[in-house]
C-alpha cells in the first residue's frame, strides 16, 4: 500500500494555499503534517481524500490515480458528530460495511463490526448512539468504522484535537491498533507536536508563507518537538 | 399524588389532558356565574349536548370523517410532492433555481387570495379544496425539507462519497435522516395549515360532498345561531389537533429525534 501526493497545487480565489506537494506515504508509516492554521493542512487532505480537485498534479494510490473519494483512502474528521447519529455504534459500522462491501452477509457484518468495537475498546458500547457516548469514544467509534472498512490509506484531520488526555492516548493506542491491523498508509494532520512526535513515522512541516513544504524528518531524532517548534517559528 | 406528578411531568397527554380539562371547568364557571348569554358563550354541557346529538344523527361523525379523508388527502399530495421536489432540487441545480422561484412566489400567497381561480379551474367540489390544502401544506413542508438537508453537515455527504455512494443515495439514505427534525417541524405547520385552508374553504364554498366536513358544520350552526353546535364543532377541530399530535407527530419523533437526540435526553431530565 501506498499513497502518493504528487505535485499538488491548489488556489482559492486566486490566492495560492498550496504549490508543488509531492510525498509518498508507505503502508503501516504515519506522516504526520505540522503547521499554524490557514497553512493548508486540510485542504492537503481534502485532495487527497479526493472531496476537493487539486488545480494541478495527481493523487496516486498503489501507482495507480485516485482522483475521488472512494473507500480505499478513508478520511476520519475532526468533528465528535461524524457518526450517523440515527445509527447505533454497531449499526454506523455495519452501514459503512453495507454501503462498501455488499458480500459481506448481516450476521458477516455484524461479527466483523462487533470485532472493530472491540479492538477499539468499546465493547459494552455497540448498541449505544452517538449521542450517549463521551467524544473519545465517538472517535474511537469513527476509527473503528476505518478498522471495519480496512482503507488502504487513513487519512486523519486532527481527529484528537478536542479530547482530553486520558481520552488522547486512549485513541492513539487504538490507531495504533487500527494501523497494525490494516497496514495503512496513515497521513495525520495536528498543530500538536506532542502528538506528532508521538504518532508519526516520519514528520512534515507545511507553512502558508511557503505555501507547502518547508521540512520533512523522520521521527527518530531527539528533541523532534523542539525541532518543530524552531521550524515554525516566524 | 406524587405519582400524579410523575406522570404529568412525564407523559404529555397527562399535562394536555389536566388543562384542557382545567379549561372545561374554566369555561364552565365563566359561563354559569356571569351574566354572558349563551348566544355568546353556552355551558359545557350545551356544548356536549350539541356533539352528541351531532354524533347521534349521525351527520356530525360523517362530516368528521369527510374533513379527515381531505385533510388526509391533502396532506399525503403535499408531502409527495415536497419530497419529489426537494430531492429534485438537490439533484439538479437548475431544478433548485426553479423551485426556489416557485416557492417564493407561491408561498406567500394566501390560499384565499388564488380562491376565484380555484373556483375558474375546479369548481367548487372536493377537488378545489384539495387544491387550497395543497397550496397550504407544500411550501411549509419543502423549506423544512430544503432547509434540514441544507443544515446537515458536509461531512456526512463526504462520508457518503467515500463509501462510493451515488448522489440519489446520498439524499435518500443521509441527507433525508438529517433533515427530519426540519421535516416534522414542517409536517406540524403543515398540518395546521391544512386545517385552516379547509375549514376556511368549506365556509366559503359551503357542503361539499353529500353531507359536507366540519368547516360546513361550524358555518351552518353559526347561520342558525346554535353558538352550542358551532362550539362543539371548533372543540371537536381542536381536539383532533390534539389527538394527531399525541398518536402520530410525537410517536414520529419518538421513533427518531427522541431516539438519537441528545437534547431530547436533556429535556427529559431537565
Amino acid at each position: 500500500m501506498k499513497l502518493t501526493a504528487d505535485r499538488l497545487e491548489k488556489s482559492f480565489d486566486g490566492q495560492p494555499v498550496l504549490s508543488g506537494v509531492s510525498f509518498t506515504v508507505q503502508g503501516g508509516e504515519t506522516l504526520a503534517f505540522v503547521g499554524r492554521s490557514g497553512c493548508g493542512k486540510t485542504t492537503l487532505l481534502r485532495m487527497l481524500a479526493g472531496f476537493l480537485t487539486p488545480d494541478s498534479g495527481s493523487v496516486r494510490l498503489d501507482g495507480q490515480p485516485s482522483a475521488g473519494p472512494n473507500k480505499d483512502k478513508l478520511m476520519v474528521f475532526q468533528s465528535f458528530d461524524q457518526l450517523f447519529p440515527w445509527f447505533s455504534l454497531r449499526g454506523n459500522i455495519q452501514y459503512a460495511l453495507h454501503k462498501t462491501r455488499p458480500e459481506l452477509t448481516k450476521a458477516e457484518a455484524r461479527d466483523l463490526a462487533m470485532q472493530c468495537l472491540f479492538e477499539m475498546g468499546l465493547k459494552g458500547a455497540e448498541e449505544k448512539y452517538p449521542y450517549q457516548l463521551s467524544g473519545g469514544m465517538k472517535q474511537r467509534g469513527a476509527l473503528a468504522r476505518a478498522m471495519a472498512l480496512s482503507p488502504k490509506a487513513l487519512l486523519l484531520d486532527e481527529p484528537f484535537s478536542s479530547l482530553d488526555i486520558q481520552s488522547r492516548e486512549r485513541a492513539h493506542a487504538s490507531l495504533q491498533t487500527l494501523k497494525k491491523a490494516t497496514g495503512a498508509a496513515v497521513v495525520l494532520v495536528t498543530h500538536d507536536l506532542q502528538e506528532a512526535a508521538a504518532l508519526a513515522t516520519r514528520i512534515v512541516v507545511l507553512k502558508a508563507e511557503a505555501r507547502g513544504i518547508v521540512a520533512e524528518m523522520d521521527n527518530d531524532l531527539p528533541d523532534i518537538p523542539e525541532r518543530l517548534r524552531e521550524l515554525l517559528r516566524d | 399524588m406524587k405519582r400524579f406528578k410523575q406522570l404529568f411531568y412525564e407523559k404529555r397527554w397527562c399535562s394536555r389532558l389536566f388543562f384542557f380539562t382545567l379549561l372545561l371547568m374554566v369555561w364552565e364557571a365563566a359561563a354559569k356565574l356571569t351574566q354572558i348569554s349563551p348566544l355568546l358563550l353556552p355551558p359545557v354541557e350545551q356544548v356536549a349536548e350539541a356533539f352528541w346529538n351531532g354524533m347521534l344523527a349521525g351527520t356530525l361523525f360523517l362530516q368528521t370523517v369527510f374533513s379527515l379523508g381531505m385533510i388526509a388527502l391533502g396532506f399525503g399530495i403535499s408531502i409527495v410532492l415536497a419530497l419529489v421536489l426537494g430531492i429534485l432540487s438537490r439533484l439538479s441545480p437548475f431544478i433548485d433555481r426553479m423551485v426556489d422561484t416557485l416557492t417564493v412566489l407561491a408561498h406567500p400567497l394566501p390560499g384565499m387570495a388564488l380562491l376565484p381561480l380555484i373556483v375558474i379551474w375546479f369548481g367548487t367540489g372536493a377537488p378545489a379544496v384539495t387544491v387550497v390544502i395543497v397550496h397550504a401544506c407544500l411550501w411549509p413542508i419543502l423549506l423544512s425539507l430544503q432547509s434540514g438537508m441544507k443544515s446537515a453537515p458536509a461531512m456526512y455527504t463526504d462520508l457518503g462519497r467515500s463509501f462510493s455512494m451515488g448522489r440519489t443515495r446520498i439524499i435518500l439514505e443521509i441527507l433525508l435522516p438529517a433533515a427530519i427534525a426540519h421535516l416534522l417541524s414542517g409536517f406540524r405547520i403543515g398540518w395546521a395549515r391544512a386545517w385552516r385552508a379547509l375549514i376556511s374553504a368549506e365556509m366559503i364554498f359551503g357542503a361539499i360532498g353529500a353531507t359536507g366536513g366540519l368547516g360546513w358544520y361550524i358555518f351552518k350552526e353559526r347561520a342558525m345561531m346554535n353558538t352550542a353546535g358551532l362550539f362543539a364543532g371548533i372543540v371537536l377541530v381542536a381536539v383532533i389537533g390534539m389527538l394527531v399530535e399525541g398518536l402520530v407527530f410525537e410517536r414520529l419523533e419518538k421513533n427518531t429525534l427522541r431516539k438519537w437526540s441528545v437534547s431530547a435526553e436533556e429535556g427529559k431530565a431537565a
